[in-house]
C-alpha cells in the first residue's frame, strides 16, 4: 500500500513539475486557451444579454463584470438591438445588476432599454431567468455577452433553452502573454474552465 | 526577455545554493539526487492533497445548495487557500510517513 502511494506520489509530482514548466515557458496555456474559444457572431439581435461576475459589497464591480458591460453597451449604442438585459446578483447591500445599469446609463442608455435580472446565482440560473423574462415577449435571439472563455458553455445553455444565440465574447485575459505568471494564469482558466464544461457534460446540461 | 531573466535568477541561485550545501555545509553530492527525488514526491504529494481538497470543497457546496442552507459557488474551489493547505498537509504528512519508517 506505502509502495502504491509512494509511485502515485511521484507520478503526480512528475506529472505536475512537466505540466507547470511547459506552461511557463511555452505557448501551451496560448494553444490551450484558444481552442476553447469561440468566434464573434455577426448581426443583430432582439436583445443583448451580459451575464454576471461579480460586485464587492462596496457596490466596485470586478474586472470582468466591467468589460462585459461595456461590451454590452457599446452593443446596444452600434444598434445591434434595443435591449440590454443585466444580470449579477447581490452581495451584501450591491446588486451587481444595479450597479451595471447605473454604469450604462452613465454611458448614455436610456432607462427604458435596460432590463435587470438580480436574482440568478450560476449561468444556468441565468438561462432560466433570462428565458422566462425574453421568450415570453417573443425575443429569441440575443446577442450574448459573457467572457471569452465561458462563451461556449453559456452559449450551450442558452441554446438548450431556446434561444438564437449570436456570441459577443469578451476578452478577460491577455492572450500573448508576456511572462510566465500570465501563461499560468491562462492555463489555471483552462483548467477551471474544463471542470465547469467537464461537470455540465456529466450532469448532462450541455 | 522577462521570461529569459526569471529563468536566469532561477538557475543562478539554484547554482549559488548547490555551492552553499557543497563547501560550506559540506554536504555530498550523492544526497542531492535523493533530496530531488523526495522534493518530487512532496510536490506530488500536494497536488493530490489540493485535488482532493478541491473535490471536497465542491462536495460541500453542492451539498450547501442542496439542503438548501444557502449558496456556494464552486469557484470557491479555485481559492488560493486550498493549496497552501495542501502544501501544509503534504509537509506534515510525509514527515509523519519519514518518521514512522525510521521509527519501525
Amino acid at each position: 500500500m506505502l509502495r502504491t502511494w509512494s509511485w502515485l506520489c511521484r507520478a503526480a509530482g512528475t506529472i505536475g513539475l512537466a505540466v507547470f514548466w511547459l506552461a511557463a515557458l511555452t505557448p501551451l496555456s496560448r494553444w490551450l486557451y484558444e481552442a476553447m474559444l469561440v468566434a464573434p457572431g455577426q448581426g443583430a439581435a432582439d436583445a443583448i444579454v451580459v451575464l454576471g461576475s461579480a460586485v464587492s459589497e462596496d457596490a466596485v464591480l470586478d474586472g470582468p463584470s466591467l468589460r462585459r458591460t461595456i461590451a454590452g453597451t457599446l452593443a446596444l449604442r452600434e444598434g445591434r438591438a434595443p435591449t440590454l438585459v443585466l444580470l449579477g446578483c447581490p452581495r451584501g447591500q450591491a446588486v451587481e445588476a444595479e450597479v451595471r445599469a447605473e454604469l450604462a446609463r452613465g454611458l448614455g442608455v436610456a432607462p427604458e432599454a435596460i432590463l435587470m435580472e438580480a436574482r440568478a446565482l450560476t449561468t444556468r440560473q441565468e438561462t432560466d431567468r433570462v428565458a422566462h423574462l425574453l421568450l415570453p415577449r417573443g425575443q429569441k435571439r440575443v446577442l450574448l455577452v459573457t467572457g471569452e472563455c465561458h462563451m461556449w458553455r453559456a452559449r450551450a445553455l442558452f441554446q438548450r433553452a431556446g434561444f438564437e444565440v449570436v456570441p459577443c465574447p469578451v476578452r478577460e485575459l491577455p492572450m500573448i502573454a508576456t511572462s510566465p505568471e500570465q501563461r499560468l494564469s491562462l492555463l489555471w482558466q483552462v483548467a477551471r474552465e474544463g471542470a465547469a464544461r467537464a461537470m455540465h457534460r456529466a450532469l448532462g446540461r450541455i | 526577455m522577462n521570461t529569459i531573466l526569471l529563468l536566469a535568477v532561477a538557475c543562478g541561485s539554484s547554482f549559488i545554493l548547490w555551492l552553499v550545501g557543497r563547501r560550506w555545509l559540506r554536504l555530498p553530492s550523492a544526497a542531492l539526487a535523493a533530496a530531488l527525488t523526495s522534493a518530487v514526491d512532496l510536490i506530488g504529494t500536494t497536488l493530490l492533497f489540493w485535488l482532493f481538497n478541491v473535490t471536497l470543497c465542491s462536495a460541500l457546496a453542492l451539498a450547501v445548495r442542496g439542503l438548501r442552507l444557502g449558496f456556494v459557488s464552486l469557484y470557491l474551489g479555485s481559492d488560493a487557500l486550498l493549496p497552501a493547505v495542501a502544501l501544509l498537509q503534504a509537509l506534515v504528512f510525509e514527515a509523519w510517513r519519514r518518521h514512522s519508517s525510521a521509527s519501525s
